[in-house]
């Protein structure tokens, strides 16, 4: 399906330099990105998790040249055509940026605290000098209003809204010129649980109706799985496995899946978890182990593991796994023990006056 | 968990007031409380509901002048016949310099803010140990190297002398950990003590902090947002909403019966995985301190608010198990204004 891809990272590379003593010479690299590639189609979600440092920030960055890519190319769909944007110019650039935005973690500091809402959400206008002064704020207006902000507020500043407009506000800046596709870096961990609900139910009604592709970067797995069609999970700057999210979830291919989903706090006090704990923390970037990444940590891990690096290979169809023995390992996906929902019974507290109290089963 | 569970820490009645430009911010309003002994106690809630001043202030730690405890009692029941109150107490004084570190010990959120930098972790455990403890430097160095193997350092022997920079997140909350026990306390508070780790470091953290209760026999006070540690981790749970207890039972009640629709409304707004029903979020965002309603103060957002809801503040209806601040469950309230 070529045609309907939007964004193809194939290879994409980023190194970061370690600069030391005073001539600031370069005495070693911090693979943060290595080697990574994946594609999102239109109107699709493609979540991507991973612990801190395993490079999901740095590769959003730099599909939007926020970095500049060490090596590798990152395609993207412009009028039906797939486009190399790592060789673009500025002012190419500033064409594909219409098409492709960005909404970041904290809504506290990506927006100016000195301008308006307004001047804000029209910003992307301005610099694209699209329409005039009345018709932006038409457009202002309506996005406002797509967002679910209340558009009589557009003359104040900021500072006079709560974490979840002013993040409300970030996803109507970049609805602005009407991209096709949005890279979301963490746009929900900074907020209190019910208004992450509300922002992650609008990201996902705003999909339906504009066609949006995301790319959805975040940490939590509970967030990822609820709004992802398909989910990469990443580990030291590489892809350890790629498959739709309820495979992913249900059956994972590579240990490290099995042990991130194992770590997830259920929230159900009578569910029964058969946890293996993963020892250690992440390795450094500087200096990553040989052959697979996550061999220092693998309960499963042999002597192969240590000399050889395993390549991503694609099994079952349309899913990839990063492991010498993915074909044999028998790993368990995320269970809640037993019960199938989160049991509330109380449906509506009104009902449940004056009833007894139901014992909880289990 | 104990034999014995009984009562370790009262609170009655505590409200803690901060003093701002823009007026009295009352983040804690009112509160009560029991912490059992050898028990997991949970407070959840979103950000600003007064969580973590209810810790500060058990653990006289308010910024004075700006903030202060205007009332209440916080009841200690430790080791002599005649409970202690430590809202009473000096907070610069002696007797709560005993208690802070010695009897109480505290976790916190950030592990490398809370860390000094430019001591290393054995020099801040030996003095945390020698403080409170009759022993030698050579003695609390010993203690300190066996209470950093028990909480999972690799190498504590050489470790010892690291700098808090020298060290990951999650060890620098497990060397947290070893000073909050350092002196045996009875109760440890955890203020979010997973917030800022990964989530295999977390899963970590908090099996440590169950092996450690079992050795040591402390009541944990848990305070967190998310309902999954709160699920695995606490025997009873309070909800708090706006410096307000709004319910309280034990977790299995909490979870799987719900009666007040804030915490209804929470747990209907966790993506749970496997299931692929939308979310039902609660409507608009917690109020700002300064223009909190009168009334029940979660009125503004209930799906199920009454007339009087909006005049009257509705107080704790106790049931067998749990207790809930919600006029949904009045005897008199309900006839009258029932829709």
């Amino acid at each position: 399906m070529p045609s309907e891809t939007v964004l193809q990272v194939h290879e994409l590379k980023k190194y970061f330099p370690i600069r030391k003593g005073i001539l600031k010479r370069t005495v070693g690299w911090i693979r943060a990105v290595d080697e990574v590639s994946f594609s999102v189609s239109a109107g699709q979600t493609l979540g991507l998790v991973g612990e801190s440092g395993c490079g999901k920030t740095t590769t959003g960055r730099c599909i939007l040249r926020l970095y500049e890519p060490t090596a590798g190319s990152i395609l993207y769909r412009l009028d039906d055509q797939l486009e190399n944007i790592v060789e673009f110019n500025h002012a190419e650039m500033k064409r594909v940026r219409q098409k492709l935005q960005i909404i970041f973690q904290d809504p506290f500091s990506s927006l100016d605290p000195r301008m308006t809402i307004h001047d804000i959400i029209a910003e992307p206008l301005r610099i694209n000098r699209i329409g005039t002064r009345a018709q932006q704020s038409d457009r202002v207006e309506e996005l406002m209003d797509l967002v679910g902000l209340n558009a009589s507020q557009m003359n104040r500043y900021p500072h006079e809204f709560s974490g979840g407009q002013r993040q409300r506000i970030g996803i109507a800046r970049a609805l602005a010129l009407n991209p096709e596709m949005i890279v979301c870096d963490e746009p929900v961990s900074a907020l209190d649980v019910s208004v992450q609900a509300q922002v992650l139910n609008l990201l996902m009604d705003l999909q339906e109706r504009l066609n949006l592709a995301y790319l959805f970067i975040a940490h939590d797995l509970s967030v990822v799985e609820y709004i992802s069609k398909r989910v990469v999970v990443m580990y030291l700057g590489k892809i350890v496995e790629i498959a739709d999210a309820t495979d992913l979830y249900q059956s994972p291919r590579h240990p490290y899946t099995e042990a991130l989903l194992g770590a997830i706090p259920i929230p159900d006090p009578l569910a029964k978890r058969t946890r293996k704990p993963l020892t250690g923390t992440v390795p450094s970037a500087a200096n990553p182990p040989s052959g697979c990444n996550f061999r220092t940590r693998c309960a499963y891990a042999q002597d192969v593991c240590a000399r050889e690096e395993p390549p991503l290979t694609q099994i079952d169809g349309d899913r990839s796994v990063a492991c010498h023995f993915a074909d044999e390992l028998e790993l368990t996906g995320f269970s809640r023990g037993g019960t199938s929902r989160l049991p509330i019974h109380s449906a509506l507290p009104n009902m449940n006056y004056g009833s007894s109290m139901a014992g909880a089963p289990g | 968990m104990t034999e014995q569970q009984d009562t370790l820490l009262r609170v009655s009645g505590l409200k803690t007031h901060f003093r701002t430009e823009q007026g009295t911010i009352r983040a804690v309003d009112g509160i009560d409380f029991e912490i059992k002994r050898g028990e997991t106690f949970g407070i959840v809630g979103e950000s600003g509901c007064g969580k973590s001043v209810t810790a500060y202030s058990i653990m006289q730690l308010i910024e004075r002048p700006q903030g202060d405890i205007v009332s209440g009692s916080i009841e200690y029941m430790g080791e002599g016949a005649r409970p202690i109150d430590i809202a009473a107490l000096d907070p610069n004084g002696p007797d709560m310099r005993n208690l802070r570190g010695n009897e109480i010990g505290m976790i916190f959120q950030e592990p490398m803010t809370s860390l000094n930098p430019i001591y290393t972790i054995g020099n801040q455990i030996i003095e945390a140990i020698v403080l409170h403890q009759r022993v030698s430097k050579m003695e609390a160095r010993k203690r300190a190297i066996e209470l950093l193997d028990r909480v999972g350092l690799s190498d504590p022997r050489s470790q010892i002398d690291d700098y808090p920079h020298q060290l990951s997140g999650g060890m620098r909350q497990r060397v947290m950990i070893a000073m909050a026990l350092s002196c045996n306390p009875r109760l440890l508070i955890a203020d979010e003590p997973t917030t800022a780790l990964d989530v295999t470091v977390e899963a970590q953290i908090l099996d440590l902090m169950r092996d450690l209760q079992q050795d040591f026999g402390m009541s944990i006070m848990l305070i967190t947002h998310n309902l999954g540690v709160v699920a695995e981790n606490c025997d009873r749970v309070m909800v708090m909403y706006l410096g307000k207890v709004i319910e309280e039972g034990s977790a299995v009640d909490i979870f799987y019966n719900p009666r007040h629709p804030y915490t209804h409304g929470l747990l209907e707004s966790i993506p749970q995985i496997g299931l692929s029903s939308r979310l039902t979020p609660i409507e608009g965002a917690v109020p700002m301190m300064q223009d909190i309603p009168t009334g029940c103060t979660f009125a503004p957002r209930c799906p199920h608010v009454m007339a009087i809801c909006e005049d009257d503040p509705p107080m704790l209806f106790p049931s067998d198990s749990e207790r809930t601040k919600c006029w949904l469950y009045s005897e008199e309230a309900l006839p009258q204004h029932a829709k």
